[in-house]
């Protein structure tokens, strides 16, 4: 908790100057949350080339729109809401499209992982999370997930946002957060039960 | 609410329901004591449970992956292009120019820069007025010449406009009793 308020606080710092047309500053803030905005992207979309695109689109328009920043919401859930607006954006203009995208991304990924399609009957967290197919088989079952699912799950389990971030983000009530939440996470355990053994 | 600890397919639903919320302990003590009392006799639900900590789990440390070598090159560059939409200042341009000769890939343009700033300093030294303390007048023969030009034109009153030939007439007066005067 004094971790996350100093990191606020340092947040509050680079904002204010970042807000006087400080570029200095500003640069700061994208290295401190590039890689997890990447990572959120790169999740939703499921394009290396396109997540590191939007990453930057992210990033170019919290520059623009920097000095009507308010420090009421913090700098991780502002940066998290406009890259969420992006991916839905991104989506809706790449729907036809998706499909060929997602065979062509998923033939690569099945050459390298038809050697070892075997699943792991002993369950050892620490152990399978060193285990790369387990990692892409979570990877495939996200991308199978409905948006507005893998939206809430990406946001709390992977990037650690509070409900109340999270509702923000998405744009409805905490109630329908829980409940995508749930509805996320029992998909992801369906998908991927016989990994996870008994 | 006290659940049963044998298979009951409604209890079974409502504990499946609560999962997710007591995996992120979000639920009440009185609530925890039913789940964990129906997880104890119901081997599904139990199972359900633990995958669904595993899959909780796996996301918890799942993979995180980085931007590319060149992801702020191609960034600042981006930027660079959004930038006139947005007003900068002088200084902030300046302290911007300066910082980019920190960047490790600049040292080797140090030469062009230093060739570059001499032209610059060139430019100002001859643009500069030749006596600093006296700023330069404009002549009144710089001046005499636009007016001359204007009253030429007002005078020649080529379309018959009666504004031009009422200040033509006015100037005519102005002109005649400046020379009486002198005279």
């Amino acid at each position: 908790m004094v971790a996350l308020g100093a990191t606020m606080q340092a947040d509050t710092a680079l904002i204010q100057r970042a807000q006087a047309n400080d570029r200095a500053a500003f640069n700061e803030i994208v290295l401190r949350y590039k890689a997890k905005v990447y990572n959120y992207i790169f999740r939703m979309v499921h394009n290396v080339v396109e997540a590191e695109d939007l990453t930057q689109e992210t990033f170019v328009r919290a520059y623009l729109s920097i000095r009507s920043f308010q420090s009421r919401a913090s700098l991780n859930t502002w940066l998290f809401r406009i890259a969420t607006n992006l991916c839905i954006d991104y989506s809706r203009k790449h729907k036809k499209t998706q499909g060929l995208t997602t065979s062509l991304s998923q033939e690569s990924e099945d050459e390298e992982e038809t050697q070892r399609d075997i699943p792991d009957v002993a369950f050892d967290p620490q152990r399978l999370l060193l285990n790369k197919e387990l990692g892409s088989r979570l990877d495939q079952a996200l991308r199978d997930l409905p948006e507005k699912l893998r939206t809430v799950v990406l946001l709390y389990d992977v990037e650690g946002l509070a409900y109340d971030e999270i509702a923000d983000i998405a744009g409805c009530p905490l109630g329908t957060v829980k409940s995508r939440l749930f509805n996320a996470r029992a998909s992801l355990r369906d998908k991927l039960a016989s990994y996870l053994g008994a | 609410m006290k659940f049963s600890t044998h298979d009951n397919e409604s209890d079974c639903l409502t504990v499946q329901a609560r999962l997710s919320d007591y995996i992120d302990s979000n639920l009440s003590a009185r609530q925890v004591l039913d789940v964990e009392g129906h997880l104890t006799g119901c081997a599904h639900c139990a199972t359900l449970a633990r995958q669904m900590q595993s899959t909780v789990d796996l996301l918890h440390s799942a993979q995180q992956r980085d931007t590319s070598d060149d992801f702020m090159a191609k960034f600042h560059a981006r930027l660079d292009g959004v930038e006139p939409t947005r007003s900068r200042g002088v200084l902030q341009a300046m302290r911007d120019w300066l910082n980019t000769l920190r960047e490790p890939m600049m040292i080797g343009r140090i030469p062009a820069l230093g060739l570059s700033m001499g032209v610059v300093a060139l430019l100002i030294f001859f643009a500069a007025p030749t006596q600093p303390g006296h700023p330069q007048v404009a002549a009144p023969s710089q001046f005499a010449a636009p007016l001359s030009y204007n009253v030429a034109l007002t005078a020649s009153n080529p379309f018959d406009d009666p504004a031009a030939a009422n200040l033509e007439a006015a100037s005519a007066r102005k002109d005649s009793s400046l020379t009486a005067e002198t005279e």
